[in-house]
């Protein structure tokens, strides 16, 4: 089986730096877009996890999961705690597509899919109760906070926590078992 | 990157948690294994405020589980299959060369061996008390602690742990940890002194291996016995970097009088972000003339154990070391390195110390005295 990008760049392979970048810039630059509020910060934000990504790509296991959703993991933790610091929240909550129920996957979905992983989570989400997948959405995409879900949907914030919970255990299981699927049939 | 765990069976229940995090219901307690996973879920998603990192730190730590990016995972793999990037989409070229030129340093970096350039942990536990605050003597006591180092003592009590007391690191005082050695009968005592004799034997011919002396701190009697000789260390640590593993061996601590107290070992790692102590478990001794040995167990990875220390807590063990309870204390003197390579002819500070014939490629430091 080829070596991993994050394999090559653990072990200080300056090729897998460029590669990377190739690989999953775009996906990085996507998130950073959609975390950051400024030209400015999103390159600095693009730029640190790339740099998080260089320095925790020791801890990459293909075996937990794929090398995209590890690479999005490390992006998604900067840009929140980036937002974090910053203390900043979102420019304005109407910017959540709170009114928006879960779409049938659009064709980059379905492109993207093609990661087994993706389309899991595709498939875990859609078997979500709409208001579920609501509340998820907001949560994952929007990195919206309990309390900030409840105040724009009027969902009571005890079931704001309920939804959220039981949708990340729903996908987490489902992630699990797709990765096991993945490894076993490499194996 | 974690594997998932196993929820940890400890059910220990809180209200909430003293760095301000949050009960689940108000007024309720809430298991810590609960409230784990409370705050890894809400840091998958919208992420923790700064008391929030510290309270899941100190449950995991308390729980001995280890972190668990799992819930992560699953939020990054519905993000990027919700919203994945176009097919074409690129960085600007500008910031793609300055990405590339700060790789060229990261590469330049890691290639010199800098600590930080590369990250063996996903949530760095770094809420213990500075090493400074502990001891303003360590400078010497390393010093000191570096004279008396010496092997055979350690085989001698691993040959031996049929007639001594084994006393397992335990979590929260109770049950011992998954995978431990438990000598529970004559026969169980036999095979498991087999075992650790032979994981001894293992580490002591590992080159990364270390081997640290603790002695008193400060203690007037240490100090009118470096006048005349080296101090006799009252306990010992072998660890390995390579492998994260290792055994205490305590040779002169006094059983703890005082109820519901326990010895608790702590480590500090100069790679967590400077020196900052943490936990390797609690242990008691039940004969002051007998030899102990304790495996050491740890959820996380240590990066370099400069300096390991001994403090008396509260049964069961603390998160942070008391200041006013440190017992010994002792560092690795890294001008000396410790392996079977560059064997050093020191005097040995225990008669008992001659390793059997039989010992491994490792030179036993020097004759008695």
């Amino acid at each position: 089986m080829a070596e991993f990008i994050l394999q090559r760049v653990a072990r200080g392979d300056a090729q897998a730096v460029r590669d990377l970048l190739d690989r999953y810039g775009g996906l990085v630059y996507a998130l950073a877009r959609r975390f950051c509020y400024e030209p400015g910060e999103i390159d600095d934000a693009t730029q640190d996890i790339f740099l998080a990504l260089w320095k925790s790509a020791v801890r990459f296991d293909p075996t937990v999961g794929s090398e995209e959703t590890f690479v999005a993991m490390i992006a998604r933790r900067r840009l929140i705690d980036r937002r974090r610091r910053s203390s900043r929240r979102l420019a304005s909550t109407e910017d959540a597509d709170v009114g928006q129920s879960m779409a049938p996957a659009s064709d980059n979905q379905r492109r993207f899919a093609d990661n087994e992983l993706a389309a899991r989570a595709l498939e875990a989400m859609a078997e979500l109760r709409p208001e579920q997948q609501l509340v998820l959405r907001l949560a994952i995409m929007q990195g919206l906070s309990h309390d900030q879900i409840a105040k724009v949907t009027g969902i009571p914030l005890g079931t704001v926590k309920t939804h959220v919970r039981r949708g990340l255990i729903a996908l987490r299981e489902s992630m699990g078992r797709a990765a096991s699927m993945m490894h076993n049939e490499e194996s | 990157m974690s594997r998932p765990t196993p929820d940890n069976p400890n059910l220990r229940f809180h209200a909430a948690s003293a760095a301000g995090g949050k009960s689940g219901m108000q007024g309720h307690p809430v298991p810590d294994r609960l409230r784990i996973e409370q705050l890894l879920i809400e840091r998958a998603t919208s992420g923790l405020d700064a008391a929030s990192e510290a309270d899941l730190k100190l449950l995991l730590q308390r729980t001995n589980t280890a972190f668990d990016e799992s819930y992560e995972l699953a939020a990054a793999a519905a993000d990027v299959a919700l919203n994945p990037p176009a097919p074409k989409a690129a960085l600007p070229a500008e910031l793609q060369q300055r990405i590339l030129a700060a790789g060229d340093q990261w590469l330049a970096r890691r290639a010199a061996g800098e600590a930080d350039a590369v990250e063996y942990d996903a949530l760095p536990m770094d809420i213990a008390e500075p090493l400074a605050r502990i001891t303003p003597r360590l400078a010497e006591q390393r010093t000191a602690g570096s004279v008396v180092r010496q092997y055979g003592g350690w085989l001698a009590a691993a040959a031996c742990l049929g007639l001594a007391v084994l006393v397992t690191l335990r979590r929260d005082g109770a049950e011992p940890l998954p995978g431990q050695q438990v000598a529970s009968g004559t026969q169980t005592i036999k095979d498991a002194a087999k075992t650790i004799e032979d994981q001894v034997r293992s580490l002591l011919g590992d080159a990364s291996t270390v081997v640290v002396s603790l002695l008193s701190d400060g203690d007037a009697s240490t100090k009118a016995a470096d006048l005349i000789g080296p101090p006799t260390p009252a306990a010992q640590v072998i660890w390995s970097g390579e492998h994260q593993q290792g055994f205490v061996r305590i040779s002169g601590l006094a059983p703890i009088e005082q109820p519901g107290d326990q010895y608790q070992l702590w480590v500090f790692d100069t790679l967590r972000g400077g020196d900052t102590a943490i936990p390797l478990g609690v242990f008691d001794v039940k004969n002051a003339d007998q030899a102990t040995l304790v495996p050491i167990t740890t959820p996380l990875r240590i990066g370099h154990a400069a300096t390991f220390a001994i403090t008396v807590e509260r049964a069961g063990g603390s998160l942070q070391p008391s200041l006013n309870s440190l017992v010994v204390i002792g560092g690795e003197d890294v001008s000396e390195p410790i392996g079977p390579a560059q064997p050093k002819a020191e005097p040995a500070a225990q008669p008992q110390a001659e390793p059997p014939s039989a010992a491994p490629a490792v030179k036993p430091s020097g004759p008695a005295q």
